[in-house]
């Protein structure tokens, strides 16, 4: 914006602004006079600049990089111990990964802003139940908050989301509770008054019947121990496919393609090796076990034409455990190949 | 020219409860060195949190189309603002660039709200922020000569200590509780 466009845009503001003390008697003033006086005062007011800044802005995290995430909440204590493994590397443990949680509070309500209302709360304690952790050598992030309560239409669950420092996504995921009348979601809720649990267990969505869970929990169920009046901890571990050591990539020319990990890994039933192919090209896919014995031929020479291509494969007779999808490509660039570790639940 | 303005502090008094608001927008041009990294944190979040809301299946690379698909990024504005928490709390309250007629009384504020304009997860330049800064409840005497007659003491007597801050361009009433 020229100069000349900023004053004559500011006045329109400023002229709103003269005219609403005069109760609108604009009319009394010329419009000569008010252009001249107008144009004065956003001159004057054009010295200060839109910046914030005090002295001295230093580099600071997220507010989520914390270990309690209690905030202003209140409840049951809940301490969250949760290892990350990875698929990639054995399952070991998987250091260095930056891991999210959130959760609802004992009323079912998750931190986040009040629909388009301002925020009328302190800004310094806008979030609560919400944190951020980097895995240490043990693959372990520990978060200390208050058990969840529950909400219409969902179990009790935790949200999970997994990624590389790099903000790369590993896994999005949940953590479900176990139920019966001897668990802990039945005993906060129900027992849990005086902490202020005062929904009970009436109209609760069980895992078999919640949209996220009802495919089965083996995989997202942790263990939960404890007492209401110690408070409760949970324990989970969570697998990922992250970066792999295998890395046995063979190139003959630039790489037009991209083979994504399988999903979902570890899978029980089926899994789907997602491939995008830049060029029409010809794919092996073979799975071998971890002492090199080759298993299965998924696909044997298939040609496959460019786009985004899902090739399925069902367990079979395959027992729990770890396998290695070796994918071939070959096209105009070259042969390609690529391994990926593969997990049986 | 001052007639009507004179006029009108002889035939009203406004004294109405208000809050101003403040806001800037903060972009890959800004230069100053604390809304650089509020731009650069607050990116990193969008490209963090925008995986957790889209489909894998069918990904998408602007907060436009993001929202269109799930409106659960709608939470969007209100995750980035956890990056931004902590710059905030540098500022102790004041915007030092907002003086008033004086120069030693500041804009104070008690509450911030952040809006996410568009952001693409690919593209830096798309990221554009909106910072509200909000001051806590005003008592507004009167605006004379283009200036806010504020003061910090709502109790209904008839002095007050009083400071006045010059209209801005980028400064709105936001509240205004009418006089009783």
């Amino acid at each position: 914006m020229d100069r000349k466009n900023f004053l004559k845009n500011s006045l329109g503001l400023a002229g709103i602004a003269v005219a609403a003390p005069s109760l609108f008697r604009s009319e009394l003033i010329s419009d000569e006079a008010t252009i001249n006086n107008s144009t004065k005062n956003i001159l004057s007011c054009s010295v200060t600049n839109s910046e914030t800044e005090g002295p001295f802005p230093t580099h600071t995290p997220s507010s989520l990089v914390q270990t309690n995430i209690v905030g202003d909440r209140t409840g049951v204590a809940f301490t969250m111990n949760i290892y990350i493994k990875n698929t990639n590397a054995n399952c070991g443990a998987y250091q260095g990964v930056l891991v999210d949680v959130w959760h609802c509070d004992k009323d079912g309500n998750y931190s986040e802003y009040g629909g388009t209302q301002m925020q009328q709360t302190n800004y310094t304690n806008n979030h609560f139940l919400r944190g951020r952790q980097t895995t240490d050598a043990n693959g372990l992030v520990t978060f200390t908050s208050i058990f969840p309560g529950w909400y219409q239409s969902r179990a009790t669950h935790i949200h999970v989301h997994i990624y590389k420092p790099d903000g790369t996504s590993l896994l999005v995921t949940q953590i479900a509770f176990p139920e019966g009348t001897t668990s802990a979601v039945y005993n906060v809720n129900v027992n849990g008054t005086s902490y202020g649990y005062t929904k009970g267990m009436t109209g609760y969505t069980y895992n078999a019947n919640d949209n996220v869970f009802s495919d089965g929990t083996s995989n997202e169920m942790g263990a939960v121990s404890g007492y209401l009046s110690v408070g409760y901890i949970l324990t989970h571990t969570i697998y990922v496919a992250g970066v792999s050591n295998l890395g046995t990539q063979e190139t003959s020319g630039n790489k037009n393609f991209k083979v994504g990990q399988n999903y979902p890994n570890p899978f029980r039933d089926e899994t789907v090796f997602p491939i995008v192919l830049n060029e029409k090209s010809t794919v092996n896919i073979e799975l071998f076990d971890f002492s090199g014995r080759k298993l299965a031929t998924v696909i044997s020479q298939q040609k496959l034409s460019a786009g985004k291509q899902e090739i399925k494969m069902s367990r079979n007779q395959l027992k729990s455990g770890m396998y290695v999808a070796k994918i071939t490509i070959v096209n105009s660039q070259g042969t390609f190949k690529e391994d990926l570790k593969v997990l049986v639940n | 020219m001052m007639l009507p303005c004179f006029l009108l502090i002889k035939t009203k008094v406004m004294r109405a409860k208000i809050k101003l608001a403040f806001r800037i927008v903060i972009d890959q041009n800004s230069e100053m060195v604390w809304d650089q990294y509020i731009f650069e944190d607050t990116y990193f979040e969008y490209k963090i949190q925008h995986q957790v809301f889209d489909d894998p299946e069918n990904p998408v690379k602007n907060y436009w189309e993001l929202l269109a698909k799930n409106p659960q990024a709608g939470k969007m504005p209100f995750l980035l603002s956890s990056a931004v928490v902590n710059y905030v709390t540098q500022l102790k309250g004041e915007i030092k660039s907002l003086p008033d007629v004086l120069g030693n009384t500041f804009f104070s504020f008690e509450s911030f709200k952040l809006d996410l304009i568009s952001s693409n997860i690919e593209d830096p330049s798309k990221h554009k922020i909106g910072l509200t800064f909000y001051t806590p409840e005003l008592f507004l005497i009167d605006i004379i000569d283009n200036k806010y007659l504020l003061s910090n003491n709502s109790d209904n007597k008839n002095s007050f200590e009083t400071f006045m801050f010059a209209f801005h361009p980028q400064v709105s009433i936001s509240y205004y509780n009418f006089p009783e």
